[in-house]
């Protein structure tokens, strides 16, 4: 039985944080509209290709963009259609992305009838002058009303989003946003060290000298002090940048990071069938245009050989699965692969390497010392 | 031949301080003999190499054949050489002087005499030429003709009526100044009876011809299928084409006695059509070669290593390419702990060495290091055996040394009075000995120097123009040896000594030195997984130190939606910028770090 993810991607939001480098515009109604064809197009198109014909869905994932601006009518449709077209067992993890600053109680509701049983709230921080730095419509009082909502709303699944390295930001007000954060009884957290993304407000006020660069002794500083806490709450942190709690790990995630194939519609969105990635236009007009005119041809790229292992090394580093010793063998160096040891950069077991947790942040520097350090490549 | 008789030839070259006009004027001389239209949009025409036209300087001689008609009708064909003006280049004007009756010397209307005018004004009376002296920039405001004029008549003893005025940019004057080279360079003596010799003043290497020798026909006459044999190498080759040099090879039934031109033998291997040597003919051979011309003597050695160690093979194909281009380059193979293979290479002056290292980056597609440059030293043992040092890594242990000699040379520095303090200073700071002081007039000054050439190489041009405001000029000869007090400074990453930084210093500066390359390194080098602990040590006494911290967070946190696509893009640029880096020890440092240490701030 050939299991896929499928993600949704829903490209407006109320206005644009500073840091933000993800498809997303500001909403524009009559857009809107027309987007929401075209996904119920392109989904209809997609479920009668292969490998997703014959599959079976293993989680659903609405991503943006802020997916909680669509009406409940408008999710309803969706899911009716995903429900047509797909087959998945009844328990199957079905996330929203939430803006604490777009939630209303009458919305949760109506997608936690429609099935959805996970909430991913983008709360970034608990700390208003941080909330304002990054251009967010929410205070950190958004949030608490919001998990509110979503708790009497039925949902017991509730991960949400925090920022790291902010400049400006210190350890200490980013662990009052952890312990806040845990206050409130969430089942899964994910935390994001800011990148300065080309194009956005922060690139910007970078080069005008109005931001600093954010620090990465701070965040490494930062991250740190966060597995700490997290380990003692009593959350696993299984990737890089996610923690749940037992049996709370986000099925979706794992679709990602262990190269399972997963289907993406809307804006922008990737896909991957197991050999050959895929993606939609990054404007959102040229692709309600490219749903229409399907014969227009798609960006996809084939993976080679080398490029498979590539992937296979860095998305397996990232998580608590860990890295084939065998792949690790095939693409690097023995002598890398021991000094890495030796110096505790990588650690194995039962025939796996492991970065371990104090290290995560090294990851790239790991793999590129892996990566180059077989002069076949 | 191209049917012209040898009193109807003139041979002359122009020879001027840097930037004083002389590839403008051979633009001016190019569109007025009607070889070309005009050289707007290009110009500097001359200047063919993508180098030489981004710096807007001239680095290799060149050489074209114009034809002139005199406004009385009679025809002549004037063969013209553009020569370099940087210091560096002096050994390739000595060539193209060797192979003309006449200079047109050029100087600047506001910048009036400078240190390579009079050095090239020397050059140009050693090898007994007639020289057409030329104010340039008559169009400029700062002009100031009369002073100029002056300082030319003193510097070569001629009539002030003699010199011309002329504006290279505008045109003013250039038609006087082709009928002066008419009228007073001389013919070449026609020697056609006498047996066949030539002069190679330049050679390029042509991917598809082999090697193309520019030359000088000094007697005889040369034609296709004779058999001719290069003096140095003894090499025997059939003559393939010979012709002129027009803006491209025009091929010709033969050249005679006077001409100049271009020979293409079947010659392919590299190395053989060296600059300077004679050419004979094996039917009719003189025994000894042509002189006048001085083997090119590097100045600074420096190793030149692929940055990748595969491209051993292709460095070593490219330094023998370019080594035919560029007879002034030196090399022999040198082994680095660091490094790997690469050549320890001579080279006429630290810009030579840029352009060495960026010819070779670009022409054939290489990523070099190359290390701290440094002279040769002479070294005299205990034992009496006396050796010739070029790399700090061969330097006899310190006990067996008896003295260390470093080269000595006389230099001359033309600035107007008022920087004379500064440069007093700053040549004093570079262990300088004050000669004596000339005036040219009162505006412009010639202080003499004898001064150690290991202090001029590394920024001492760079200081001397910020300092004067660009005003004041340096040119230099080597006059000797002087005894020294010599240190091998040696630096250390992570404790393991880097063969391919050690350098050899004064020792009243090793100090200095070791604090500066520690504080540029620690900048340059980024921070890595360990920390980095940079040493600077004589004889393992550690002079100077700093740390880079280990770096703490390299990683791209989110993947934006399953876009696993960006995420590799991303690490495959990282990785290529590794490739950029070279494995030190355990070490990354970037490639710059090696130019880098170099530059003052
Ligand atoms: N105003 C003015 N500028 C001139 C004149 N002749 C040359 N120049 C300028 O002076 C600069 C140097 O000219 P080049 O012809 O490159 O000088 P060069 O002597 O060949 O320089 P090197 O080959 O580097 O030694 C250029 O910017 C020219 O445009 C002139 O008659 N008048
Ligand atoms: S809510 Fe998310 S997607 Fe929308 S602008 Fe902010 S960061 Fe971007
Ligand atoms: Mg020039």
């Amino acid at each position: 039985m050939n299991e896929f993810a499928l993600y949704i991607h829903y490209p407006f939001c109320i206005k644009r944080c500073h840091y933000c480098g993800f498809a997303s515009a500001v909403y524009n109604r009559s857009q809107a509209v027309n987007y929401h064809k075209a996904l119920l197009k392109e989904i209809a198109i997609q479920s009668r290709q292969q490998p997703w014909q014959d599959g079976t869905l293993r989680s659903i994932y609405f991503g943006g963009g802020t997916p909680s601006l669509m009406s409940s009518e408008a999710i309803i449709e969706l899911l009716n259609v995903i429900r047509k077209s797909f087959t998945y067992p009844p328990e199957i993890e079905v996330t929203i992305e939430a803006n604490p600053g777009a939630s209303d109680r009458k919305r949760f509701n109506a997608f936690r009838k429609a099935g959805i049983n996970r909430l991913s709230i983008g709360a970034q921080s608990f700390n208003d002058d941080e909330l304002k730095l990054l251009g967010r419509i929410h205070s950190a009082k958004d949030i608490y009303t919001a998990v509110k909502k979503a708790s009497s709303a039925g949902f017991n699944n509730i991960s949400l989003d925090l920022i790291y390295g902010i400049p400006g930001q210190t350890v200490k007000s980013f662990l009052i946003s952890v312990h806040r954060a845990l206050d409130l009884n969430i089942q899964h957290l994910s935390t994001y060290a800011l990148t300065i993304e080309e194009k956005t407000r922060f690139a910007q006020m970078i080069n005008y000298g109005t931001l600093s660069q954010p620090d990465s002794d701070l965040a490494a500083e930062q991250y740190l002090e966060l597995c700490k806490i997290m380990k003692q709450a009593g959350f696993y942190h299984y990737e890089l940048t996610n923690f749940a709690r037992p049996d709370y790990q986000s099925q979706h995630n794992w679709t990602y990071w262990r190269r399972i194939p997963y289907l993406g519609v809307g804006t922008a969105a990737h896909s991957f069938d197991g050999k050959r990635r895929f993606w939609n236009p990054r404007n959102t007009d040229q692709y309600i245009r490219r749903v229409n005119t399907p014969e227009n041809g798609i960006e996809e790229e084939l993976l080679t050989e080398y490029e498979e292992l590539e992937e296979k090394v860095y998305l397996s580093l990232r998580t608590s699965d860990g890295l084939e010793m065998e792949i690790a063998q095939r693409i690097s160096s023995s002598e890398a692969i021991e000094e890495l040891l030796t110096n505790r950069f990588l650690k194995s077991r039962d025939n796996r390497l492991f970065v371990p947790e104090e290290k995560w942040l090294l990851l790239d520097e790991i793999v590129l010392k892996l990566l180059s350090s077989n002069k076949k490549f | 031949m191209s049917g012209v008789k040898p009193e109807q030839i003139r041979n002359f070259c122009i020879i001027a301080h840097i930037d004083h006009g002389k590839s403008t004027l051979a633009d001016r001389l190019l569109e007025l003999t009607g070889l070309v239209e005009s050289t707007e949009g290009r110009p500097q025409l001359l200047d063919d190499m993508d180098l030489e036209r981004e710096r807007g300087i001239t680095i290799k001689a060149h050489a074209v054949t114009m034809d002139y008609q005199r406004p009385d009708g009679n025809k002549y064909v004037l063969n013209l050489i553009d020569t370099p003006g940087h210091v560096d280049f002096n050994y390739e004007v000595s060539r193209s002087l060797a192979a003309c009756e006449g200079a047109v010397l050029l100087v600047d209307a506001s910048q009036g005499v400078e240190a390579q005018t009079i050095a090239n004004v020397y050059l140009a009376l050693e090898y007994d030429l007639t020289i057409v002296p030329v104010i340039n920039k008559m169009d400029l405001e700062s002009a100031r003709p009369d002073e100029v004029r002056l300082q030319i008549v003193d510097l070569i003893g001629c009539e002030p009526e003699e010199v011309l005025e002329i504006s290279a940019k505008d045109g003013t004057g250039v038609p006087e100044l082709i009928e002066a080279v008419v009228d007073t360079v001389p013919a070449p003596l026609t020697l056609l009876d006498d047996p066949l010799q030539l002069l190679i003043f330049d050679s390029i290497f042509d991917n598809y011809r082999g090697a193309i020798a520019y030359i000088r026909v000094v007697s005889g006459i040369l034609k296709p299928g004779m058999n001719v044999f290069f003096h140095s190498t003894g090499g025997k080759y059939l003559v393939d084409e010979v012709g002129l040099l027009k803006l491209d090879r025009f091929a010709a039934k033969q050249l005679v006695s006077g001409e100049v031109g271009y020979i293409i033998t079947g010659s392919k291997n590299v190395g053989e059509t060296r600059v300077g040597d004679t050419i004979g003919d094996v039917a009719n051979p003189l025994p000894e070669p042509l002189s006048g011309y001085r083997e090119p003597k590097p100045m600074v050695y420096s190793g030149l290593f692929p940055a990748d160690t595969d491209d051993y093979e292709s460095l070593k194909d490219a330094m023998a390419k370019l080594k035919l281009n560029d007879a002034s380059l030196q090399y022999e193979p040198e082994t680095s702990g660091a490094l790997g293979f690469g050549f320890r290479s001579g080279f006429l002056g630290l810009l030579h060495l840029e352009i060495v290292q960026e010819r070779l980056e670009r022409e054939y597609d290489l990523n070099l290091v190359c290390t701290v440059p440094n002279v040769k030293y002479r070294i005299t043992m205990l034992s009496g055996e006396v050796l010739y040092i070029d790399n700090p890594a061969h330097l006899p242990p310190q006990p067996n040394i008896d003295t260390v000699e470093e080269p000595i040379v006389n230099a001359q520095i033309v600035t107007p009075p008022d920087f004379i303090g500064p440069i007093m200073q700053l040549s004093t700071e570079r262990r300088g000995i004050y000669d004596n002081t000339e005036y040219l007039d009162p505006r412009r000054a010639v202080l003499h120097y004898k001064m150690p050439l290991a202090e001029i190489i590394y920024d001492f041009y760079d200081r001397l123009k910020s300092l004067s405001r660009g005003y004041a000029s340096l040119d230099y000869e080597h006059s000797g040896w002087e005894i020294t007090t010599m240190v091998k400074l040696d630096i250390l990453l992570n404790g393991e000594v880097i063969d391919a930084l050690s350098v050899l210093v004064h020792a009243d500066k090793a100090y200095a030195w070791g604090r500066r390359v520690v504080d540029k390194l620690s900048k340059i080098i980024p921070r890595q997984m360990f920390e980095v602990a940079i040493q600077a040590a004589i004889h393992s006494h550690i002079i100077a130190r700093a740390t880079v911290r280990a770096m703490r967070k390299n990683v791209l946190a989110k993947c934006y939606g399953g876009d696993v696509t960006r995420k590799r893009k991303l690490l495959e640029k990282q990785k290529e910028g590794k490739k950029r880096m070279k494995m030190l020890g355990h070490v990354e440092v970037p490639q710059e770090a090696f130019l880098a240490i170099l530059k003052s701030d």
